[in-house]
């Protein structure tokens, strides 16, 4: 009993600390030698040190954080800190992987809280300025290079596994579970609903059997669920551009699949006035969009992917919508491979000489 | 009679089954409530689902052992490679065959696996062995991953089948003793459409109502005097075709509405117009897409023979995959590329050149769906014989798959007899991949 209100004052204290903290420093950048490098002390340099306690040991990954010169070197799975992107950062990436996942850092032990996280990706953010700080002398060599010149080719980007459902677990904290009864009325007029991650009261909403049924006014449906909605695909219905004004209403929507319906300008438009905060997925592949879209699309600042293929987006739009959200990955070329000879025949003829 | 016909092929190991369950259930002999016990479960949640990273699956099936050599594990040099000649891709370090050239621009989405390992060298019990994890036995039919898929993550489209095969019959893909409604359904000719599925002219919408009543009323009462499972799977799958009859979701099966550059792009051989079935069929909300590729069973003449099998594969296999990419659809479609086994590293000259049967050494492909792609996994050693690194067996292959689909891996369910077997027997997912 004591132990758990101890730890329950603690939670309290440290809290409080966190509240109170970044608000008398908000304007300050952060101090890693103060503020960072302990952290890294007390959960990483166990493994990412060159020793520890007197025992020599090889740095797990590849990775040594005891020195700025092997941070900025990185590990064996890329590099650790990319000044001021914290989203290509594996040092950030590995730590904010929720609790459960394989790869979280550290391995054991408390995992990083969610201040500790937001510390790190600030001094990212900042330029990751390590100030005087310089610990152990850096690597001689300083990119680790692959040499075979029968296999080398251009260097292959490094994505890091990031949990593409944290950000529903996070929209999903204070959302109660949605009411039986919208959710049977959802499903009578035709949507498949399902849970985004199993057990989430964000919703998955999708109009996929006899899509050509739903109309705008299917929509209107959606208006009690609209906190509950995280993903939806509306994939080959009836919709207009007024159904902009009922997606315009779902604040937790952070998917959005709308190709293949009547959605012009004026809706995009219409719905970049309101633009979801979370929007980070849009599909828009064959609808009828143009460059006058780019423009208003500019607004959804969290969008990291964007279908365009077959629309009238031109390449300079393209362009435009690459360097204004820089963190998007727009597809939108026709890729599929043009055949470069006669095609085969079905009946596959053997050679025999 | 059309109907019949269509309803015969919907279902022929369902029919089988059926004739075979009547019997046990007439005979008493099986009364054990497994599924009763699943949709219990899953109606009280006990099902963990895991979050998936992927909810369709095409599965593209080499049947008749792919020489691993030849296709996607190259060994410049060795004196097992012969002639074949390995080509640079846009993955570094990845090389493909000569005759991969289409599928080399999109080797950055595809994951290699190089140390396949298998313990079946005869193709039925390999190809058994790949599609369910466990090895052909006289006593029992496992189910293979479409089914589980099914059982386990309902459909997604409820007008569609949720598991179809394209060219290869079902004799792979198969419920196995699960409920024959999770049968897979089998497309024999991609280009045609769902075969048997309009009715016939001279047939009005009301009659054919009038046939359907007539049929329930004659068949009721042999099933109020017979109550066995089996009868109402049975009816479910006429409702279910009736239901897909009238649905405008039929139109999934015509690839007649794709552009002919489309279809171009796809090649027009089979496998080619299989694969853009299903992109079709999964954009539609079918979950979990077979397509057979035959004749790589190359015991002669083996190169000359890859010079004719390949092409059709690289051509379709990278369309699937630039067209999923461009629609949106890849991050959740996982494309596989399998096979029963690789060939034998050892050229067999008074064959023509010829590769036999090899399950100690082969390769897959992994695309889409959560899978890291542009980069090879596992190792064989120099000349293509042994695995050296990393070896993925079987069921550690399909656990992977598994684990893409937010299967659970520990979850037991049991056969009629009461044995309990989980969705990739003993497999162990390989979470690097991811």
């Amino acid at each position: 009993m004591r132990r758990v209100w101890l730890c329950g004052l603690g939670v309290l204290a440290f809290g409080l600390a966190l509240s109170l903290s970044p608000r008398a420093r908000a304007a300050e950048p952060v101090d890693f030698a103060m503020e960072v490098l302990p952290l890294l002390e007390e959960r990483c340099f166990k493994c990412h040190a060159a020793s520890f306690r007197g025992r020599k040991k090889k740095p797990k990954g590849g990775l040594r954080l005891d020195g700025s010169g092997w941070i900025l070197r990185g590990g064996n799975g890329g590099r650790a800190v990319v000044s001021r992107k914290p989203e290509v950062s594996l040092l950030h990436a590995r730590i904010s992987l929720p609790d459960s996942h394989d790869d979280v850092m550290p391995p054991d032990g408390d995992v990083f809280a969610k201040a500790e996280i937001d510390l790190i990706e600030r001094w990212v953010r900042e330029g990751a300025n390590f100030g005087s700080w310089k610990g152990a002398d850096g690597p001689k060599t300083v990119v680790p290079t692959k040499t075979d010149p029968e296999t080398a080719t251009t260097p292959r980007k490094v994505t890091p596994s990031i949990d593409r459902y944290a950000i529903y677990r996070q929209l999903a904290q204070d959302l109660k579970p949605a009411s039986m009864g919208a959710l049977k009325a959802l499903r009578a007029a035709g949507a498949r609903v399902t849970s985004v991650v199993p057990g989430s009261p964000l919703l998955r909403v999708e109009f996929m059997q006899d899509a050509a049924m739903v109309t705008d006014a299917t929509l209107k449906i959606l208006t009690p669920l609209r906190k509950h909605i995280g993903m939806l695909s509306l994939d080959s219905t009836k919709i207009t551009d007024n159904a902009a004004t009922i997606l315009g209403t779902l604040p937790h929507l952070v998917r959005l699949d709308l190709q293949r319906t009547k959605i012009t300008d004026k809706g995009i438009e219409a719905l970049a006035k309101t633009p979801p905060r979370h929007l980070r997925r849009l599909n828009l592949y064959g609808t009828g969009v143009t460059d006058q879209s780019v423009a208003a699309m500019t607004r959804f600042t969290g969008l990291r992917r964007v279908f365009l293929w077959k629309t009238k987006v031109s390449s300079a739009g393209v362009q435009q919508l690459r360097s204004m959200l820089p963190q998007c990955e727009v597809s939108a070329q026709r890729i599929l491979p043009t055949p470069e000879q006669p095609s085969e025949n079905g009946n596959r003829r053997r050679r025999r000489n | 009679m059309r109907l019949r016909r269509y309803l015969n092929g919907f279902n022929s190991v369902a029919r089988r089954d059926f004739i075979s369950g009547a019997a046990k259930g007439l005979l008493g002999l099986t009364t054990v409530p497994w599924m009763t016990k699943f949709a219990q479960a899953q109606e009280a949640g006990k099902i963990p689902l895991a979050a998936a990273t992927a909810r369709n699956v095409i599965y593209c099936y080499m049947a008749g052992g792919m020489s691993h050599l030849d296709t996607f594990d190259l060994k410049p040099g060795a004196a097992t490679q012969g002639p074949m000649k390995a080509i640079k891709t846009n993955a570094d370090g990845v090389l493909v065959s000569q005759h991969f050239p289409l599928l080399a621009k999109h080797m950055d989405k595809v994951a290699v696996i190089n140390s396949m390992n298998s313990t079946q060298g005869a193709h039925a019990q390999g190809r058994y062995f790949m599609h369910t994890s466990y090895q052909l036995r006289g006593t029992i039919r496992h189910p293979s991953m479409g089914a589980w898929l099914e059982n386990m993550r309902g459909r997604v489209n409820t007008k569609l089948p949720a598991h179809v095969v394209v060219g290869g019959g079902a004799q792979m893909a198969t419920n196995g003793f699960f409920d024959a409604s999770l049968t897979p359904l089998p497309v024999g000719d991609p280009t045609s459409g769902l075969a048997n599925s309009q009715r016939v002219e001279h047939v009005t919408a009301e009659r054919f109502e009038h046939r359907i009543h007539r049929l329930e009323d004659m068949n009721k009462a042999f099933r109020d005097k017979f109550k066995a499972r089996e009868l109402d799977d049975y009816s479910k799958v006429y409702q279910e075709a009736m239901r897909l009859m009238d649905s405008k979701d039929l139109e999934s099966f015509d690839i007649d509405k794709e552009s002919q550059t489309v279809r171009d792009a796809y090649g027009s051989g089979r496998f080619g117009q299989g694969c853009l079935l299903a992109r079709r069929l999964v954009e539609r909300g079918v979950r979990f897409v077979e397509v057979v590729s035959g004749g790589w069973d190359t015991h002669s003449e083996n190169f000359d023979q890859m010079a004719d099998l390949c092409p059709p594969i690289d051509r379709g296999l990278s369309a699937l995959l630039a067209d999923l990419d461009a629609r949106g659809m890849l991050d959740e479609t996982l494309v596989i590329l399998a096979t029963e086994f690789g060939r034998t590293p050892d050229i067999v000259e008074d064959r023509s050149l010829g590769r036999n049967h090899y399950p100690r050494a082969f390769s897959c492909l992994m695309a889409g769906g959560g899978i890291k792609g542009g980069r090879t996994y596992g190792k064989t050693d120099a000349e293509g014989r042994e695995v050296i690194e990393d070896i993925v067996r079987v069921q550690d292959f399909n656990a992977t798959m598994a684990h893409a689909l937010g299967l659970p891996l520990e979850f037991k369910m049991y056969s009629p007899s009461g044995r309990p077997f989980t969705v990739a027997h003993d497999g162990k997912p390989v979470k690097a991949l991811f």
